[in-house]
């Protein structure tokens, strides 16, 4: 079958997932550019013997080289390694969006217009002269409704037509004021003297990303052109020039010229306009809603809401999961092999069963916040709760788009990592995923509860406030070192655009939760099943060692350590072991205390206090909440940032950081 | 005057904006740009929103007093 790579280009928002969900349903598969934190997704499907795959490129107004996201989907045109390329355009923002279809046509590409949501036209008071606009841009343009699904057929055969040829767009070429064009041709003029053979880029296009002082043009002229000073002094004279005559530097000015050509263009394909009201219902609402007056109550209102439905939904279906893989499947086991050796039985139940168990566990919880996330993303909510929230994450180098999901981490890390894909700077999403796990867990939780209603039992709610606060705290502090040290200051200056309100478009909700829940499985399922497997090797070797017991690995590795949380006041190697067995998740903590002291859980609070004194007990609790994140959440970010460098690091930090905490927070209560 | 300091509902010439180049290619392309006339739908407390080339954008407070704008 012969293959056809389309690559999708376009604004944020403008329905690019919508319509990679219309065309190929659940097959995309989800994963980074190479290096970096920007999602990719490709999909595939078929079309009249063609195996058509879709590229999608992240969502970018321009073709700068200033973000990461610009710079991915800049380089992969530049590269040419595609047959078509699609430039998805929300038709109710035609002007604003024939901005980036502008930069293409510079660029040489001729790509294939795709006016989407022009089932929404109506409530906008226009109509759309297609031919019109197909006669100016000289490209092909396809009118579709990826949500009603309409415009589907024609717009694979246009893909169809222009990959084999058979549609050959001539592609219009910007032409700005006698102004930039004058300039324009002088830089084109001065770099045709000494330019090479092998000159990789189209020279306008060059010359224009000059001109806008684009910073790995300038690189490349440094690079490549001997007279590259004097040429950047004849592009000084010209922005002095335009400096002088409209009090704009010039990059700006070239910007504007663009946009308003967008403009022009776009007013000559509207027909029929019908004056309406600029002041709309969803401006009352905006404002409302993001004034922090009114707007904070109903943010946390909503982020409880989403918690209730959550934990009151996926709370049976956990504790199902649990039963399954932790009670029937092991007793069946045990029932269908007895007489094997108990090695066997051992490695299948507390290795097998309860590795595949660790995965399932989080499903539920996973999928219905990813549902709801949804939800809150396609009616418009989570732009204006970034915006509400941008003036104090800014304290902190972070924008209002990462408490989501440092809010969602208070539930789970891991859903809390996943949602930073929401997130449109790249250096942010990895502050942001970095610094969730000191955001205390649910799953923390019951570690506490133990504890503090063994030694606290008078001021239960002060000490867990004490520890909710030091993990916001510490988020918070790194959130700022990390954003001083990767310069994520430029991307603090925010702006976000505010998508009009809608419905959820469920078809698209629900088969993303479907392509997220999936990958989860394949991606971060894989590590937390190996781990875990790992993990019961450690406590059930050598052979004939009693489960996680003194003589297996793990208790000799327990006793080990054992001089190393000594300084924290735990003098016994049972709470060590139980910390390591914590990596697969937090609340594994208290089960693994109780088998090991042989209690069960109900009976644990006596055992404990022969073994902690309060203070150990504080400094236990605070270790756990800061030392390394879950086996799931480690998984997780790995599969977010694509390397096992941050994941390394982190744990690095967050073990010297929990030790150091600990240790200061025993010596102090001591003093006390 | 900035466009921090605009109150809610007037219409708005830009002037200037302070910046690096990114910032400002990036506030160009959507709209946003010296010349440009925009109307402020919602002034702070929070975000300032403006309604420009059709859509509404919201710009935080740091980002806002860094706007030149003059009245129109």
């Amino acid at each position: 079958m012969r293959k056809i790579r389309v690559a999708l280009a376009g604004n944020p928002n403008v329905g690019k997932t919508a319509i990679m969900n219309a065309l190929a349903g659940t097959s995309e598969k989800v994963g980074n550019w190479p290096g970096v934190t920007v999602q990719k997704k490709v999909g595939k499907y078929n079309f009249r013997g063609f195996e058509v795959e879709l590229i999608d490129l992240p969502g970018i107004y321009s073709l700068t080289s200033y973000t990461l996201e610009e710079r991915v989907a800049r380089s992969f045109l530049l590269k040419g390694e595609y047959d078509v390329v699609a430039d998805v355009v929300d038709v109710t923002l035609l002007g604003r969006n024939l901005y980036l279809t502008l930069e293409l046509l510079e660029m040489g590409i001729k790509p294939v217009i795709v006016l989407n949501k022009i089932d929404e036209l109506e409530n906008y008071g226009y109509t759309i002269d297609k031919k019109a606009l197909e006669e100016v841009l000289k490209l092909p343009v396809v009118e579709v409704s990826a949500v009603k699904r309409k415009g589907l057929e024609e717009l694979s055969e246009t893909f169809l037509r222009v990959a084999t040829g058979d549609l050959k767009p001539e592609g219009f070429t910007p032409i700005y004021s006698e102004e930039l064009e004058n300039a324009i041709s002088l830089i084109e003029m001065k770099l045709k003297e000494e330019i090479g053979e092998n000159f990789p880029y189209r020279l306008r296009w060059f010359v224009i990303k000059l001109l806008e002082k684009d910073p790995e043009i300038i690189d490349y002229l440094k690079e490549n052109f001997k007279k590259w000073k004097k040429i950047l002094k004849e592009i000084e004279k010209i922005e002095e020039e335009i400096k002088r005559r409209h009090k704009s530097d010039l990059p700006s000015f070239i910007a504007r010229e663009r946009f308003l050509l967008a403009s022009r263009i776009a007013t000559a394909g509207i027909r029929n306009i019908v004056e309406l009201p600029t002041e709309k219902l969803s401006d009352k609402i905006d404002r409302v809603i993001t004034n922090p007056i009114t707007g904070m109550p109903i943010f946390f209102l909503i982020m409880w809401l989403v918690f209730k439905i959550t934990f009151d939904l996926s709370a049976p279906l956990g504790d199902l999961i649990d039963t399954l893989f932790s009670d029937v499947l092991p007793s069946l086991v045990e029932r269908a092999l007895s007489g094997a050796p108990p090695f066997l039985i051992s490695l299948i139940n507390n290795g097998i069963l309860a590795g595949i168990g660790a995965v399932m566990v989080f499903l539920p919880v996973l999928a219905i916040l990813y549902f709801l996330m949804s939800i809150l993303e396609d009616t418009g909510y989570m732009a204006r709760a970034a915006a509400l929230w941008d003036n104090f994450m800014r304290l902190f180098g972070l924008s209002g788009s990462s408490v989501i999901p440092m809010i969602l981490g208070f539930g789970c890390n891991v859903p809390a990592v996943y949602a930073t894909r929401a997130m449109r700077s790249a250096k942010q999403k990895l502050i942001t995923m970095l610094v969730i796990p000191w955001v205390s867990c649910s799953a923390r939780l019951p570690v506490y509860a133990v504890f503090t209603a063994a030694f606290f039992s008078k001021n239960q709610s002060l000490v867990l406030l004490s520890l909710y606060g030091l993990g916001i705290a510490l988020a918070l502090l790194f959130a700022l070192i990390l954003s001083r040290v990767m310069g994520a200051r430029e991307e603090c200056e925010f702006f976000i655009e505010l998508p009009p309100y809608k419905l959820p478009a469920w078809s698209v909700v629900i088969n993303q939760t479907w392509i997220e829940v999936r990958e989860f499985i394949f991606k971060a399922g894989t590590v937390i099943f190996a781990v875990s497997v790992f993990i019961w090797a450690l406590a059930s070797l050598p052979p004939g060692a009693p489960y996680a017991g003194e003589s297996s690995i793990v208790g000799h590795f327990g006793k080990l350590l054992l001089p190393i949380f000594e300084p924290l006041g735990i003098t016994d190697w049972k709470p060590i072991v139980a910390l390591i067995f914590g990596a697969l998740a937090k609340e594994v903590v208290v089960g693994t205390l109780g088998a090991l002291y042989g209690t069960g859980e109900e009976g644990l609070e006596k055992a404990l206090a022969q073994t902690f004194t309060p203070e150990s007990a504080l400094a236990y609790m605070v270790f756990t909440l800061l030392y390394i994140p879950c086996i799931a959440t480690i998984a997780a970010i790995k599969q977010e940032s694509g390397t096992w460098r941050y994941p390394a690091l982190l744990i690095a930090v967050e073990l010297t950081v929990a030790w150091t905490a600990a240790f200061a927070v025993y010596r102090l209560t001591l003093l006390v | 005057m900035t466009l921090y300091e605009v109150k809610e509902g007037s219409r708005v010439k830009i002037l200037n904006i302070t910046g690096g180049h990114g910032v400002k290619n990036r506030l160009a392309a959507i709209g946003l740009f010296p010349g440009a006339e925009v109307k402020v739908v919602k002034s702070p407390p929070g975000p300032v929103i403006v309604e420009v080339a059709g859509s509404r954008v919201a710009v935080g407070q740091g980002m806002a007093k860094k706007v030149e704008v003059e009245r129109l």
